[in-house]
């Protein structure tokens, strides 16, 4: 269904004893450039007298990119050396030319390739200053973070208790569920693989100090910080980063309220808060999801089960489990606090920032416990 | 130069938008070659017509045609066809961010109307000087613009393809006078020469009496639509107000002399 009829454009050629004469005809429109150019860039590989007419009484249609691919084209047989005149030209065809001829691109600037070598060089200059920019932006937020829990200890009314309290609701109890069904689900397959190897050496009553010493001292904190990093450190991100792009941090600045305070230290105490009771809650329902397989598999009563557990796990053990927690949490918070303030301008930042900052969550994460369980054990808990 | 096709005819036409009703059977005429301002006040629902016209919106009830092309029933393929006859420039200039303004304005002529590279580039050199901007902005990303330079590069994009429809949503506003002067000329030799049809949603008094050809003023949920000099009799308060404010009186001394 048509709207408006489009014609092939064409380029008619009179040839008559010193001149020829060019007739476009049908539509040169934006539509049609692509059969229009090179219509246009044959006309300068032919060769042509001296004297040339361009004849414009059966242009049907035109628009801006047609009257410039004639104009570029009389241009270019201008400069190698004809002489050109216009015929029929109508009225508007003369005012859109004529406000085209002023705004001729200046060739020139349009690229200025570098060479293969230069490029790489500057690749290499921008990222070494930038990792040098990261560092001291890094150095200048850890010090603010710190400054700002500083002072909130000296003054505790500075903190927002109404706003921490929120994120707990909104990045603790609402990610029970999701963290209690991971852990469940954990807590089975370790279970079902465990005893399925242990079961060869005829241990595989073993399999309970297996579940519960791994699912409270490391699978469930470990399991309880990737998610929170995944669901709570994507959606900080985000949202400190849009607040940036719509200068709501600014007014927040200039209304005398430090964004410290409001935004970041309510989330990262948030955080920390939310983060033990979480991973409790997943050694909890990890220990469940073991006490299914096992009493299904094992022909272990429930209580038994218990009993077995209460004398695998150490209280040690447990609150190793638990007191890394809040060690997480205060990295999931500053790693995705500082890369929601690093967000600059575009769409394309927020995604780029988001994703670093899951990933480096969750780097430091698993970093952070290699080095606790090397520690812990060498002091011997 | 206005004839009597209706480029874009709305009838009886109803939106909703959280419950609460915009329109209520609006009706609105829009022919080739005008240029068409629509008027109103704060959410009387400007831009929710125009969002509607453009089909971002469903409205509730009622029949939108453009082009003889029915809006809301549209298949993919109708829907590019017709889309690649509008321009928009929205009122936040919406350029995508992660581009220089030079590949935004490309966007529209590279994917929809597949024009060679080199012949896009220097088209789109030459609407962003149409538009008043300098070469080098042409790499610059939307990010390092000012708010008046956004709405000319996102103004180059919406005239990229010489769309037969330009819909502005307050294109002047955030602009300084002697820009928004330039503007109107611009949007003037546009039409003239191309044969535009300029849909408008202003505030700005100046640009109504120097471009519109007829004017749309949205109130009670409904369009009364005339031309100027008939709005300025109209006796509605709210049109009274408008066009007999103080801002009206100064703006339109010129036009009433």
């Amino acid at each position: 269904m048509a709207i408006i009829d489009i014609q092939l454009p064409k380029l008619e050629v009179l040839s008559q004893k010193e001149t020829v004469t060019f007739k476009p005809k049908g539509s040169w429109v934006a539509k049609t450039s692509f059969e229009a150019e090179p219509l246009c860039t044959d006309l300068l590989q032919k060769n042509l007298p001296k004297r040339l007419v361009f004849d414009l009484s059966d242009l049907d249609q035109y628009d801006t990119a047609g009257v410039w691919l004639l104009q570029r084209t009389i241009h270019d047989l201008e400069f190698k050396g004809h002489h050109i005149e216009l015929q029929n030209e109508s009225a508007a065809f003369q005012t859109l030319s004529s406000r085209l001829s002023p705004y001729k691109p200046s060739f020139e600037k349009v690229h200025r390739p570098h060479s293969f070598f230069e490029e790489r060089l500057v690749e290499i200059g921008k990222i070494s200053l930038e990792l040098v920019f990261l560092t001291l932006d890094l150095i200048i937020f850890l010090g603010q973070v710190a400054v700002g829990l500083f002072l909130t200890c000296l003054h505790p009314k500075r903190l927002r208790i109404v706003s921490v309290f929120y994120h707990v609701e909104k990045m603790g109890v609402n990610a029970l569920p999701i963290i209690s069904l991971l852990a469940l689900s954990l807590g089975l397959v370790l279970a079902y693989q465990g005893e399925e190897q242990l079961r060869r050496f005829g241990a595989e009553i073993y399999t309970i100090n297996l579940v519960s010493i791994s699912m409270t001292r490391e699978i469930g904190v470990l399991i309880t910080a990737i998610l929170v990093a995944g669901r709570t450190g994507s959606s900080i991100t985000a949202q400190i980063g849009i607040m940036k792009i719509n200068q709501e941090v600014d007014a927040l600045n200039t209304l005398g309220l430090n964004p410290m305070d409001v935004l970041i230290l309510p989330r990262i105490i948030a955080l920390v808060l939310i983060m033990p009771l979480l991973t409790f809650a997943a050694d909890v329902a990890g220990l469940i999801g073991g006490g299914i397989m096992v009493v299904f598999s094992l022909d272990v009563t429930p209580q038994l089960y218990i009993h077995r557990i209460s004398e695998s796990v150490t209280l040690g053990g447990f609150w190793i489990g638990i007191l890394k927690a809040p060690l997480f949490g205060a990295l999931i918070g500053l790693v995705s606090c500082f890369e929601g303030m690093r967000v600059k301008g575009t769409a394309e930042s927020i995604g780029i920032c988001t994703t670093r900052s899951v990933v480096e969550s969750i780097f430091l994460v698993t970093i952070a416990d290699a080095l606790l369980s090397i520690f812990f054990s060498k002091i011997g808990i | 130069m206005t004839n009597q096709i209706p480029i874009i005819s709305i009838r009886n036409l109803v939106t909703e938008l959280g419950g609460n009703i915009i329109h209520e059977h609006l009706d609105l005429d829009i022919y080739q070659g005008e240029i068409f301002g629509i008027v109103g006040g704060s959410g009387a629902g400007k831009s929710v017509l125009m969002n509607t016209i453009l089909g971002l919106i469903t409205p509730k009830e009622g029949e939108i045609t453009v082009l003889k092309t029915k809006i809301g029933s549209l298949e993919k393929i109708t829907k590019l066809h017709i889309q690649s006859h509008w321009g928009v420039l929205f009122q936040g200039g919406a350029l995508f961010s992660s581009l220089t303004v030079g590949e935004n304005i490309q966007v529209p002529m590279k994917d929809m109307e597949k024009m060679p590279d080199e012949l896009a580039r220097e088209m789109a050199f030459i609407k962003l000087k149409m538009v008043g901007l300098k070469e080098d902005d042409f790499f610059k990303y939307p990010a390092e613009l000012s708010g008046g330079m956004v709405k000319r590069a996102a103004l180059a994009r919406a005239l990229a393809i010489d769309p037969e429809i330009l819909f502005l949503d307050e294109p002047t506003a955030g602009l300084d006078p002697i820009a928004a002067a330039a503007f109107d000329e611009l949007i003037l030799t546009l039409r003239d020469s191309l044969n535009l049809t300029v849909v408008m949603v202003t505030h700005d008094l100046d640009s109504i009496s120097r471009l519109c050809d007829r004017i749309a003023v949205l109130v009670d949920k409904k369009a009364i639509v005339g031309t100027l000099k008939s709005l300025l009799n109209n006796q509605h308060p709210w049109i009274r107000a408008y066009f007999h404010g103080v801002r009206g009186e100064t703006a339109l001394a010129g036009f009433r002399e």
